[in-house]
């Protein structure tokens, strides 16, 4: 049910996100940016990264959209039309979402007990915090300490 | 942290601050924000209080659920600026003068350094807090609360900082 909620979430990102690139209203632009920053947040949070999730709810959603904002109000609010053809950068954005696609294959699945994720740092940090600091929310003292 | 204390220090490098504008008429009449719509404000003027509350309980709560100084400045920052966009920027910086902002962005810098350096005094690295106590672990409870103070002081001051920059710019 969750990864439903998730590629659910995703979808909605990326459709977002190619509204984004066709808006022509700068201020149509700037709310969907904000949209996308709450659409992935909200999937950090599903991914059980509350902090990343906080952090990009208060930063990406709340401070950016509005220095976006303040900054559309010192020039115009809409998008003059692009003069040269984009053909070259919509080539160069396939391939390297082509070679990103063809790097994942060698990621380990989602989840993996046995990633590198699981088996590095991480379980170090899990035992020794109690014991070192003695705080519950672990984040905080591995970026604190 | 340092990362946007320095991004702060570009901006209003680029930007410049307290730059003499207009004529006093002016002035009111670009600055008066949102002032004449209702709704907004009275809405907002209900939400601003809370949300610097739940600020500082971002801060102070750091160690038990998400959150820490980054997230609180953030939070604490946006309510001030939505106090800036609904009262107009001349009230807000009344609040919270330039000077002041200026004073939280290098007082919290200078914080944290303090912290780091009073380790390295006590006989530590930099940055190291079980020295900062007999206990170890007090120590580096005491170490985390005070960079996130640190911390949390220079966002708030930066994202105010760099808003007020943009902001001063409506010509």
């Amino acid at each position: 049910m969750t990864e439903l909620f998730g590629i659910f979430l995703l979808t909605l990102l990326v459709i977002t996100a190619i509204a984004v690139v066709r808006a022509q209203n700068l201020f149509v632009a700037v709310m969907l940016m904000g949209i996308a920053s709450l659409l992935i947040a909200v999937n950090f949070f599903l991914l059980d990264a509350a902090d990343v999730a906080l952090t990009e709810a208060a930063v990406g959603a709340g401070i950016s959209t509005v220095l976006f904002l303040s900054a559309l109000a010192l020039t115009v609010d809409r998008e003059k039309a692009p003069k040269t053809k984009f053909g070259l950068a919509l080539a160069v954005t396939i391939v390297a979402c082509l070679v990103i696609f063809y790097a994942t294959l060698g990621e380990p699945r989602f989840g993996d007990p046995n990633s590198p994720v699981q088996l590095h740092v991480g379980p170090w940090y899990l035992e020794k915090t109690p014991e070192y600091v003695d705080i519950p929310n672990v984040v905080t003292a591995v970026l604190g300490c | 942290m340092f990362v946007v204390f320095t991004a702060g220090i570009g901006v209003l490098f680029l930007l410049g601050h307290g730059r003499v504008r207009g004529t006093l008429e002016e002035e009111t009449r670009t600055n008066e924000g949102l002032r004449h719509y209702l709704i907004p404000r009275v809405v907002g003027q209900l939400l601003i209080p809370f949300i610097i509350l739940f600020g500082l309980y971002v801060q102070f709560h750091g160690e038990y659920g998400p959150g820490g100084g980054f997230q609180a400045g953030a939070i604490i920052a946006a309510g001030l600026i939505l106090y800036a966009l609904l009262e107009g920027e001349k009230h807000a910086l009344n609040v919270v003068p330039q000077k002041v902002l200026l004073g939280m962005m290098a007082g919290g810098a200078i914080l944290y350094t303090t912290v780091g350096i009073f380790g390295m005094l006590l006989g530590g690295n930099f940055l190291d807090y079980s020295v900062l106590s007999d206990n170890t672990v007090k120590g580096q409870q005491m170490g985390i609360i005070l960079i996130e103070a640190g911390v949390g002081i220079t966002v708030t001051g930066t994202l105010l900082a760099i808003f007020h920059a943009f902001a001063a710019r409506d010509n």
